[in-house]
């Protein structure tokens, strides 16, 4: 079949087509257009079907590994995709142990470096235990992150923009430095050995919890993210949505306890807000998708991210 | 019942906008008159009291965007109304030493001319339900030069304000305390002047993006 492959406002960007078999998949159509534009590997193509002019819905995306004869309506000789250029592309595994690896490095340099003599405190630093436990706890959760990254999590997509490595990275890293500037400071005020106690205790479980989630999570994927959207079922899923987040919201909330910084809780806030936005749209997507129409099951009632209140 | 609530914000909005208006006339008119009498020492003194009520007013500005009033976007309307209420309140009244400064004048003078154009601007489009042709040419023309020269004295009076700030400690927390918090004026000012360097293209090719939206409505109206 011929393939017509245009940007969206219309231009060619493979001159003359392309030629491919019938029983062609779209992962084929995405090497043949590498073959002759030489510029874009297949992560870096987004291929839609075009839209009527005017038209309000979102363009249908072509998935990588079903056949062209299911975009074709009828006319299975010719057909012809959009196409955008979606900019270099990093794997989400790249993306996410840079992002990870500055707080899990930078927080220990505050630790046991003696930084504090370049912001004008000379002298002997006292070590508090609750610092030495802050440090551990803090380094856990970035190590536990980056092994989930590689062991655990399955991506729906493989790859992300290159900009958002700086965009990411200057997130973590900037905050990373924020409070652990602060939690090791020499003129740092511990909290009561209870409290302490309460929130590295409270942290751990929701830090298991999280990691207990990410498991379910996994386990609704197949490894090479072919199935669908699924319903989250078991845990605290049945409660919340994302439950996910939810723990880790809480497990930095344990951690503030424990520390109790105006840093550590800022933090916490914008984490928790950039979350919830994501926690929003995914809650929706599943409502949408599970209408229980059609034989679809329907999306049972489920809190969005933070029990009682969202 | 619509019909009301229109009536009610057009008289708002024109009241709002004439009144700030008579402030910064009254700006203008000081400054001009102090810098000719006595010179840019006495500039800051004379017009005080107008400019801080005038500038202050602004801050309805961001209630009328958030409740739907008017139709700017808040992006635009924050930094600009925020790096204003820093310069007044957080430069120029807290730190005396700087008051005297000719970068003063150069301030009050940028500032009320765009002020002036702007809230007759708004003032007579609310009453009369539109503006005459030279008054939107103003306002859409003369940020080419009250942009670069009023912005150019806000970064000049942050910097040579600095010295005062360090040395007075104002506005700063310093450790230990029990939330194990700090804060640092000083390096915050200079944080505030690092933002001018994208924050300053960026406002100014906003207004280039306005000044192509609306003169070219009305060539077509």
């Amino acid at each position: 079949m011929k393939v017509a492959v245009v940007s969206r406002s219309g231009r060619e960007i493979v001159k003359g087509g392309l030629e491919l078999n019938d029983s062609a998949i779209v992962a084929d159509l995405q090497e043949a257009i590498y073959k002759r534009t030489k510029k874009f590997y297949p992560s870096r193509q987004r291929l839609t079907l075009p839209l009527p002019l005017g038209s309000k819905d979102r363009p249908i995306v072509l998935h990588y590994k079903k056949s062209l004869k299911d975009y074709c309506d009828g006319n299975s000789d010719n057909i012809t995709v959009v196409f955008k250029d979606l900019g270099p592309q990093v794997s989400y595994r790249t993306l996410f142990f840079w992002e990870y690896l500055g707080p899990l490095i930078i927080y220990p340099v505050f630790y046991f470096f003696p930084v504090y003599q370049y912001f004008g405190y000379k002298g002997e630093r006292v070590i508090r235990p609750v610092q030495t436990y802050a440090l551990y706890y803090w380094c856990f959760h970035y190590f536990k992150r980056i092994m989930e990254t590689f062991f655990v999590h399955r991506f729906s997509h493989a790859t992300s923009p290159l900009s958002n490595v700086f965009r990411n990275c200057a997130y973590y890293w900037t905050f990373g430095s924020y409070i652990a500037y602060y939690v090791n400071h020499p003129l740092y005020t511990p909290v009561s050995d209870l409290q302490m106690k309460i929130g590295f205790g409270f942290g751990l479980v929701c830090q298991v919890a999280n990691f207990y989630c990410h498991i379910l999570l996994r386990n609704l994927r197949t490894p090479d993210g072919s199935v669908g959207y699924q319903i989250p079922r078991g845990f605290l899923f049945n409660i919340v949505t994302c439950a996910n987040y939810t723990t880790e919201i809480y497990q930095w909330l344990g951690f503030n306890i424990a520390t109790q910084t105006v840093a550590g809780y800022v933090f916490l806030v914008v984490a928790a807000m950039i979350m919830t936005n994501w926690a929003l749209a995914k809650h929706r997507r599943l409502k949408k998708l599970f209408d229980g129409k059609d034989g679809r099951p329907k999306y049972p009632r489920r809190w969005v991210i933070l029990p009682l209140f969202l | 019942m619509a019909g009301v609530f229109s009536l009610l914000r057009r008289l708002y909005l024109t009241l709002y906008n004439w009144t700030v208006f008579v402030g910064w006339a009254q700006v203008l008119f000081l400054a001009v008159r102090t810098l000719k009498e006595s010179g840019h020492e006495h500039v800051y003194n004379s017009v005080e009291k107008p400019l801080l009520l005038a500038q202050t007013a602004a801050v309805l500005e961001i209630l009328h965007g958030l409740v739907g009033l008017v139709r700017s976007p808040i992006t635009a309307t924050l930094p600009q109304i925020g790096s204003r209420l820093y310069v007044t309140w957080g430069i120029l009244y807290s730190f005396p030493e700087i008051r005297t400064h000719f970068l003063v004048s150069s301030l009050v003078i940028s500032w009320s001319i765009t002020e002036i154009i702007r809230y007759s601007f708004f003032g007579t489009k609310e009453a009369l339900g539109f503006a005459p042709s030279w008054l939107m040419w103003l306002r859409y023309s003369t940020f080419f030069l009250l942009y670069p020269t009023g912005i150019s004295s806000e970064v000049g009076l942050i910097y040579f304000a600095l010295p005062y700030i360090k040395k007075s400690e104002k506005y700063c927390v310093r450790m230990p305390n029990t939330w194990n918090f700090s804060f640092d004026y000083f390096y915050a000012a200079i944080l505030v002047l690092g933002v001018y360097v994208p924050g300053s293209p960026h406002m100014y090719s906003y207004m280039l993006g306005q000044r192509k939206k609306a003169l070219s409505k009305s060539k077509r109206e």
